[in-house]
């Protein structure tokens, strides 16, 4: 009896231990989750049944397409579920997790990762990182194809992030709740424009000879297809511009070969119909797309998508996506509109802003050409370029101008805009700052812009000068036409 | 040669039982169950299988040299019993020895070095030194010698433990004790805690200041935490072989008392490894005369055993200089001690002399493991030519975060806390006797701190203790 009471006694207290082990590993695992992935709740925050367009791909995918970019050109909504060297069979992965919630019309897959320069990706962490946006089974399809040894900790967010402790300054950061609000980004990584002189150029090379693709790739990419084709989904694919090396571009033509065979439809900036206009000097820092280039890149997608797709928006509009999608296009319109050296494609951008704009025209005797006025004509402005124009632009149309002198009140805002300049509310916004090569550089210009959101409270945002030539200049700019970079 | 193709063509398929997994936890937990059998023959026969599939995990290959000194000692001590006598002594340890020598410094086959080989041949030589001495009466059975030879708690890296006791143990098995049960276990855990949690801890930041090119007080840091390394490693491999020893009711001595709270390099010897310091003592040391000769001769005997063991340790020249300095410290301390053995002190005087003495010797004692540490001499003086070129303490080259510097400093403090009590109490008993709400609240403090603190995980294998390489 004593014996069995001992027994008892023992399992009692051993099972209590590892009762509480359990406990305490459960509850720590729900507390560290990693500090710095969570693209998946963005995802899963989006309402059900919302998107109408599905970006897969790398990183390169992640710093060149703009959904809110997108949505202001087509209407459509657009979520980007990339992350960095996402592999395609992860891609995959995304995609059957995100046919749980969403009935997308069209699915878009990047295709850097399936080319020889993913080589700088190292080879069980693409698959670590994804496996952080997935749950339930597809997050264990991606457990299983990484290195079993590191598996078991990566099924466990504890025992993965369980070092944190090291670098947090409270024990709150230990703790990241699920987000459960939108995401007013997309999905999008914002790149700036830091380093103008660091770029290089990207050669285009024809293709020398076949490359043998990864077959688990293609393995994926078919099983992609096949699931598109049962859901009546489209699928594309695009690679978008970057630095590339021979057997890159081999590789490439390889994968549009398959394309091709497979009825996919795909969109190659390294085509000399999109090449020409991109320029990697300006929009890409090092690697990625910057902010600008990422405007091209999401511009000619929508443009492709429209021609070639012809989708509609059938989805109820919400309310709460639209404005943060309005929201996140202004702000980066405002960045691409700041950054951006070419006039014309700053006017291009100026045309889609949503907001206010004030303009100042001082002639000084001077004339615009023609390729001026056609930018100008994107802003819905025409004026005679020899004498003084202001004018105060909303929602895409001039609401007011003169000649001479204008006086309007704006949100209870007196504004006045004459040859002195622009004022609101008696406050002079004439000089700017800009940065160009890390300078600061202070301008007033011939034609200044003003713009007002609820983003940016009455910031010039662009100062350009009239050159000889009649021709809108910004600092900088004149000095890649000359060096022949446009 | 015949036996790399044997070890090529015959490893484990099983996982081996490193002392820090979980694998080896209910390892022990089975043998435990299986071991509660009064019947001796039953529990000799459960015992040594138990050695054989632990041993096994690590390969066949390692079985083959346990089995062969095994074999050699049984047969060996028929002679050593029949004709005893003081030349035997080095009958003794020339073929012990000799295998030791082999794998440390001839090993031209390039073989790996059988698991705990250092251990198991002084197990052997203690056992036939034993009869030799008429401490021990010679065992006919050779599955109870095979058992007490591969005994697998000390396997890996001791402590060296005694034949008569543990033949003692396994044929005459005391009633269960649970709290002596109870406390094994703990005792295991504990070891395992304090590898994973502290050791592991500060061998990280030991390895971060030694990647990185630093000088002055930084290099000072990594010197006295390397100290606390090798002692935590040490301590933490003999907590988990005592503790899981114990739990299968056989009781095989402390190893480590406190060490660094040793005033002298001669009292730290006495709680540094005392499994192996006492087998020098008893088989080396006193052979040779000890010290009942002059002091001539018991410092010529002192030089003598620490020139093995650090040969023991070793095949550099640094190992050997290691040795020679531990001799020559304890000469001179013998020699300064006794020339001021008769001055009487305040007892004040007394403490704050030990104080500084506990100090002067753990300062010593690190600088000597810095020769232990690196391959060459060389390495050791350019660490200590860049000591000199001052740099102030810097815990941001040094690659450490704030949570970690309060978090060693947290460690430290615990490190010394639980020495002192280690010095003063049977810990364990104590705490054994605490009220059940505070035992288990210490058991769920402990719990948290391993899964939060412990270094587990990634790349990093926390079971490349440092003396089971010897």
């Amino acid at each position: 009896m004593k014996r069995i009471k001992l027994v008892f006694l023992i399992t009692l207290k051993i099972t209590m231990i590892l009762l509480i082990t359990v406990i305490i590993f459960k509850h720590l695992n729900k507390t560290y989750r990693n500090l710095e992935v969570n693209y998946g709740d963005d995802f899963k925050a989006m309402p059900t049944n919302s998107i109408d367009v599905l970006f897969l791909g790398s990183s390169h995918a992640q710093y060149s397409t703009i959904p809110s970019f997108i949505n202001r050109k087509t209407g459509l909504v657009s979520f980007n579920m990339s992350s960095q060297c996402q592999p395609i069979p992860v891609s995959l992965e995304f995609l059957k997790e995100a046919l749980k919630t969403q009935k997308p019309k069209l699915v878009v897959q990047e295709i850097f990762i399936a080319l020889p320069g993913r080589k700088t990706c190292r080879a069980d962490s693409n698959y670590i990182v994804g496996q952080y946006h997935l749950t339930g089974q597809e997050k264990q399809n991606v457990l299983n194809m990484i290195d079993q040894e590191k598996a078991l900790q990566y099924r466990q967010d504890f025992l993965n992030n369980h070092n944190n402790w090291k670098k947090v300054k409270t024990f709150k950061e230990l703790y990241m709740p699920v987000k459960t609000q939108l995401s007013d980004s997309f999905g999008y990584v914002y790149a700036d424009t830091m380093y103008y002189e660091n770029y290089w150029n990207a050669e285009i090379y024809p293709e020398t000879q076949d490359y043998e693709l990864d077959k688990l790739d293609l393995k994926a990419l078919s099983e992609m297809k096949e699931l598109c084709d049962k859901n009546n989904i489209e699928l594309m694919f695009y690679h978008v511009p970057m630095a590339m090396s021979q057997e890159d571009q081999n590789a490439k033509e390889s994968l549009w070969d398959w394309a091709d065979k497979n009825n996919v439809k795909y969109l190659d900036f390294f085509d000399d119909n999109y090449h020409q206009n991109f320029n990697i000097m300006v929009h890409g820092d090092t690697h990625h797309n910057n902010i600008l280039g990422a405007s091209y890149v999401s511009d000619q997608l929508s443009k492709f998508i429209q021609n070639n797709y012809g989708l509609s928006v059938n989805h109820s509009i919400n309310q709460e996506l639209n404005s943060l999608y309005l929201k996140n296009s202004d702000i980066l319109l405002k960045e691409v509109i700041d950054k951006e050296l070419n006039p014309d494609l700053i006017f291009e951008s100026v045309k889609d802003f949503n907001s206010l704009v004030l303009v100042k025209y001082v002639s000084n005797n001077q004339y615009l050409n023609d390729k001026s006025i056609d930018s100008l004509k994107k802003i819905n402005i025409e004026f005679n370029s020899q004498e003084d124009y202001f004018a105060v632009i909303k929602d895409k149309k001039v609401v007011a101008y003169d000649t001479s002198e204008l006086k309007i009140k704006i949100d209870n805002k007196e504004i006045t805009i004459n040859k002195e300049g622009i004022f609101v509310d008696g406050e002079s916004k004439n000089i700017s700052s800009e940065y160009f090569l890390n300078q600061e550089i202070k301008t007033e210009g011939n034609f200044t812009m003003v713009f007002y959101s609820e983003n940016y409270n009455w910031e010039i945002i662009k100062n350009f000068d009239i050159n000889v030539n009649g021709e809108f200049w910004t600092k900088g700019f004149n000095k890649y036409v000359k060096e022949g970079y446009w | 040669m015949w036996i790399d193709d044997f070890y090529f063509q015959f490893p484990s398929k099983l996982i081996p039982l490193e002392f820090t997994s979980y694998l080896f936890v209910c390892f022990c937990f089975v043998v435990f169950i299986f071991l509660r059998f009064k019947n001796t023959n039953i529990r000799t026969f459960i015992l040594t299988l138990a050695n054989l599939v632990f041993i096994y995990t690590f390969g066949s290959y390692h079985l083959v040299f346990v089995f062969g000194v095994a074999v050699f000692t049984y047969l060996f001590s028929f002679i050593v019993d029949k004709y005893p006598g003081k030349y035997l002594y080095f009958s003794i340890y020339i073929p012990f020895f000799s295998l030791l020598a082999y794998f440390k410094y001839f090993n031209i086959n390039n073989l790996i070095i059988p698991l705990g080989l250092s251990f198991y041949t002084f197990k052997a030589m203690s056992y036939l030194f034993d009869i030799l001495n008429k401490k021990n009466q010679i065992e006919k059975n050779p599955i109870v010698l095979f058992c007490y030879l591969s005994f697998f708690p000390t396997m890996i890296a001791g402590p060296i433990n005694r034949s008569k006791k543990f033949f003692e143990q396994l044929k005459k098995p005391t009633e269960f004790n649970y709290l002596d049960a109870k406390s094994g276990a703990f005792q295991m855990l504990l070891g395992i805690f304090e590898k994973i949690v502290f050791c592991d801890f500060i061998a990280s930041v030991v390895n971060r200041i030694n990647s990185v090119e630093l000088f002055g007080m930084n290099i000072l840091l990594m010197i006295f935490l390397y100290s606390l390394q090798i002692y935590l490693d040490f301590d933490s491999l003999s907590n988990i072989a005592i503790g899981s020893a114990r739990l299968l009711g056989f009781d095989i001595g402390i190893n480590f008392k406190s060490p660094y709270l040793a005033n002298n390099l001669k009292n730290f010897w006495r709680r540094w490894h005392i499994s192996l310091s006492t087998w020098f003592k008893d088989y080396v040391y006193i052979f040779l005369g000890g010290s009942r000769k002059g002091s001539l001769i018991k410092y010529l005997n002192l030089t003598i055993v620490f020139i093995i063991s650090g040969v023991w340790h070793g095949n550099t020249l640094n190992f050997l200089l290691w040795g020679l300095l531990h001799a020559l410290i304890q000469i001179i301390e013998d020699i300064v001690f006794s020339l001021f053995k008769d001055i009487k002190v305040h007892k004040v005087i007394s403490l704050i002399i030990n104080f500084f003495g506990i100090i002067i010797n753990f300062i010593v004692v690190s600088f000597l493991w810095l020769i232990f540490k690196y391959q060459s001499l060389e390495q050791v003086i350019s660490v200590l030519e860049k000591m000199f070129i001052f740099q102030k303490l810097d815990f941001e080259l040094i690659g450490l975060t704030q949570n970690e510097v309060y978090w060693l400093v947290c460690v430290i403090i615990i490190l010394v806390i639980v020495d002192i009590l280690r010095h003063h109490y049977q810990v364990l008993d104590k705490f054994n006797s605490l009220f059940f709400p505070i035992r288990w609240s210490f058991y769920i403090l402990m719990i948290i701190v391993f899964l939060i603190f412990g270094v587990y995980g990634g790349t990093f294998n926390s079971n490349d203790f440092i003396y089971r390489w010897f």
